[in-house]
């Protein structure tokens, strides 16, 4: 048996494993391993998945996904979620469709901080929806924009995405950051007009909530402040090239830490929480990671990552639409896997055909995050969906029929990126050169 | 037996939880002086290789309490449409894979640190020696390998464990 056909076993066998219910991360590592042992010997194959997870573990660069995690833990556990989100409220709430757009702007401004699209959705779902609910919000509106807004935090720094995809193919992570911000707020301000839109068409959805006066939304000011300049310090101090990622991880959480001890909910059970949910997230990604590694280097040996990346530049059709295939592969494996997961198995598979095709690896870097905001909001593994539901009791079909407007709103946002590239890769251009 | 058993091997997990959770406080220490230091003129020499070595330990040692935790990703529709039966022999079928997996591993990073003694092996900048890392990677490994187990015998006997 030639190495191609025992690579193709090989990730046949790893689709068949996913189904058991098995880790991804050990079959990943177990399917690596057994398929190098065949095509090398046991003891290479051995030395090989030792030292991968060595590599991975020991690797100055992955230390910064603990840190960056933590700083999202330590927001979200904190109120400072919560200030956000009535602090906007005072600047917004009024117009309609007010306290829909006020939970994207927090969620946006939030997202500046926390890079998890989990712990968004669930601060949120805790935060907008009851309060949505008080206001007499028709829950398709108010169920809907929390689901989607969660997932805002792919392109916004400090993005656990884009962090992850950076090393994998070994792009600069400020890049990404920059390349991030201006679609995530584009898409940001698509939500915004949906909301907007809907509530015009139909006034019953979201009755309007009164107006602050100007005195108010003044005082509230210092909380988008203090998340201002946390942003500025740690994606300035990134861009500049005063920071690694990884010290960059540390000043954010350092500065966030602050900033919740000043508004004294910096408590020591808050603390413990996040400590332990950042460390589960962080094995829970490292070991992934690893997993992908181990399989990466059997997968290289059979050359499929080279050979796929020939048939598909080979193939008689033009390269948008070869792009736009391998789009919809990323959102057809991510449906049915984690969407992280996915694309840390399928990015080292199909990125020399990016390369190949000519298309720049930042930019794909914003595609790959925009795809998965789609797949975490698309059946059947619809996370954010998942977690509106868990946390509020809200039916599946009502989040559904909500998320679906801005869940349009994203596709359009993605082919505009499509079309036009320059919109996400002008801002690290411009700043950081090409 | 089954309660004792349980108990201690939650109590090791999360132990070493709290060990990787006190390794990165240290590890956001270490950053930030570095940080401090090098703006005033003399930063820490090695701290990316100190920070590396945390950062194994932060990794290594949070594995067990995340499997125990189930925090890990795993696909579940088609399990979840299976009979209880057929979802209690798959879950012994993948629990036992996974048990054999990371004692393997185990075993192959002691045999990698004692390769490591052999060669002495030590980092560019600090001359830290590199052995106790696998050591304790190894360590963590035969840890989840009692875990896995644990996750095995509640899900053979469920139930009365406290």
């Amino acid at each position: 048996m030639n190495e191609v056909m025992v690579g193709l076993i090989g990730l046949a066998v790893l689709l068949g494993l996913f189904l058991t219910g098995i880790e991804l991360s050990f079959c990943m590592t177990l399917v690596g391993f057994i398929g190098f042992a065949y095509l090398n010997s046991f003891s290479s194959a051995a030395n090989l998945v030792v030292k991968d997870f060595f590599d991975t573990f020991t690797s100055y660069g992955y230390t910064v996904i603990p840190l960056f995690v933590l700083m999202g833990q330590i927001a979200s556990n904190s109120d400072i979620a919560k200030r956000l989100y009535m602090a906007a409220h005072k600047w917004v709430g009024h117009v309609p469709g007010g306290l829909a757009m006020t939970t994207i702007a927090g969620a946006t401004i939030f997202k500046a901080m926390c890079g998890s699209t989990l712990a968004t959705v669930a601060t949120f779902s805790g935060i907008a929806i009851p309060e949505m609910e008080r206001y007499g919000y028709d829950k398709r509106l108010s169920a809907g924009v929390v689901a989607s807004v969660g997932t805002i935090g792919m392109l916004i720094p400090p993005s656990i995405v884009l962090i992850i995809y950076g090393i994998i193919v070994e792009q600069s992570i400020g890049r990404l950051f920059l390349a991030g911000i201006v679609p995530g707020l584009i898409i940001s301000l698509f939500f915004m007009c949906i909301a907007y839109a809907w509530v015009t068409i139909k006034p019953a959805m979201a009755p309007r909530a009164e107006k602050e006066p100007w005195h108010e939304r003044w005082r509230v000011l210092p909380d988008f402040i203090w998340v201002a300049i946390i942003f500025i310090v740690v994606i300035g101090g990134l861009m500049t090239g005063k920071f690694s990622p990884t010290e960059a991880g540390t000043i954010g959480t350092i500065a966030v830490l602050i900033l919740a001890a000043v508004k004294r909910q910096a408590g020591f059970k808050m603390l413990v929480k996040s400590w332990d949910e950042s460390l589960r997230t962080a094995v829970m990604t490292l070991l992934l990671i690893a997993g992908s590694v181990v399989l990466g280097h059997f997968l290289a040996i059979t050359e499929i990552p080279f050979i796929a990346a020939d048939w598909t530049t080979g193939l008689p059709l033009p390269r948008w639409l070869i792009m736009v295939l391998i789009i919809i592969v990323y959102l057809i494996g991510g449906s049915f896997i984690d969407d992280l997961a996915f694309m840390i198995l399928a990015t080292p598979i199909f990125y020399p055909a990016v390369l190949k095709l000519g298309y720049d690896p930042i930019w794909f870097g914003i595609m790959i995050g925009i795809t998965i905001m789609i797949g975490v909001l698309i059946p059947p593994v619809a996370i954010c969906v998942f977690i509106v539901k868990n946390i509020t009791g809200i039916p599946f079909n009502i989040i559904y029929k909500g998320v679906l407007p801005f869940l349009l709103s994203l596709i359009a946002c993605a082919m505009l990126l499509f079309l036009f590239p320059e919109i996400a890769t002008f801002l690290p251009d411009l700043l950081m050169g090409k | 037996m089954k309660n004792i058993f349980l108990s201690t091997v939650f109590k090791i997990d999360v132990t070493f939880h709290a060990i990787a959770g006190s390794v990165l406080a240290f590890m956001m220490v270490i950053t930030l002086l570095d940080i401090i230091m090098r703006n005033l003129g003399s930063p820490i020499v090695g701290t990316v290789e100190i920070i590396s070595f945390c950062g194994s330990v932060v990794i290594g040692f949070a594995i067990p309490y995340t499997s125990w935790k189930k925090a890990h990703v795993y696909v579940d529709f088609l399990i979840e449409k299976l009979s209880p039966a057929s979802k209690k022999s798959m879950a012994v079928i993948t629990r036992c894979m996974g048990i054999l997996l990371f004692a393997f591993i185990g075993y192959n990073f002691i045999i990698y640190g004692l390769d490591l003694i052999r060669t002495k092996e030590v980092s560019p900048s600090f001359k830290l020696p590199y052995y106790p890392i696998p050591f304790g990677l190894s360590l963590s490994c035969f840890l989840q390998c009692l875990t896995l187990i644990a996750d095995l015998v509640k899900t053979i006997h469920p139930g009365g464990d406290r």
